[in-house]
């Protein structure tokens, strides 16, 4: 059982953010989220500031979901807030919970049976989506984090995805998604 | 090379590939190069959207975003002149 201070410890932080004139903005939300105010009157200019990296990459599963793959059925993937895909081996969907159907637009009966790549989701069947998805069958276990965007005619939106991959505990691979607000986009 | 001279780069050749079609007057070269301008589009937003999302460290910007609906508004044009085989089998290819 991993407790409330250690799931908090897994969380990634990956941005640096450089204020080339400091106190000269304010930052308004807490330590995950937050968005720059930038005064008019001050006379900075958006090229004060340089973002190296992006925000922070959080770990938004909750332990009770991935200490119990085992038990995750469509069901239980349905009680949580982001989206939950299961693949098995030959890429089918199995899983498809109500929150990523709702969020994408896709019903369970248009996905369910079909191969993720090729015919529910085309746009992620490039190196880094499929590609780490066939790294997990080969390796035989994944637990990796990347940012995806998704464009594929649809309105583009990012997200944070993490695909798990422990046949020990479920043949299924699982892909998690969180999808984030971009608060910065080209500030440099 | 900059972002906006490599962004022209892109939307000059998705312009020439466009007359390379369209404007060809036999209609049988027109019927022969649809699909390879399809096949010749799908692997170019691929290729993008594979170089773009890198390692998965940052999303997508605003203008990589733009580029790739930009050769995605070109593929559904030539999609809707092919056919659904050529779609399958691309899709399996790439």
């Amino acid at each position: 059982m991993v407790s409330e201070n250690q799931h908090h410890e897994q969380t990634r932080y990956d941005a640096i953010l450089i204020l080339n004139k400091p106190r000269t903005c304010f930052f308004i939300g807490n330590k995950n989220r937050f968005v720059i105010v930038v005064p008019d009157f001050l006379g900075i200019v958006l090229s004060d500031i340089t973002l190296v990296g992006h925000r922070a990459m959080r770990a938004f599963i909750p332990p009770t979901v991935l200490e119990r793959l085992a038990e995750l059925s469509q069901s239980v993937a349905d009680k949580q807030s982001f989206g939950i895909i299961a693949l098995n081996k030959q890429a089918i969907v199995k899983i498809f919970n109500e929150t990523e159907s709702r969020l994408s637009g896709l019903s369970k009966a248009e996905v369910m049976g079909r191969n993720f790549f090729t015919e529910v989701a085309p746009c992620t069947a490039s190196r880094l989506f499929r590609g780490r998805f066939r790294q997990g069958q080969n390796d035989g276990a994944l637990d990796e984090h990347f940012y995806y965007t998704f464009t594929y005619r649809i309105r583009p939106i990012s997200a944070h995805v993490h695909m798990l991959y422990n046949p020990q505990q479920n043949p299924l691979l699982f892909i998690f998604i969180d999808r984030i607000i971009q608060l910065y986009e080209d500030l440099g | 090379m900059g972002r906006h001279a490599e962004s022209k780069i892109i939307t000059d050749f998705l312009a020439q590939i466009a007359a390379l079609t369209t404007h060809a007057k036999d209609p049988d070269l027109r019927a022969e190069q649809e699909p390879l301008r399809y096949l010749c589009l799908t692997a170019l937003w691929q290729l993008l959207n594979n170089a773009f999302q890198n390692d998965g460290s940052t999303p997508l910007s605003n203008q990589q975003i733009h580029l790739l609906q930009q050769v995605d508004i070109q593929v559904q044009a030539s999609e809707a002149l092919t056919s659904t085989a050529l779609h399958d089998q691309v899709r399996q290819l790439l």
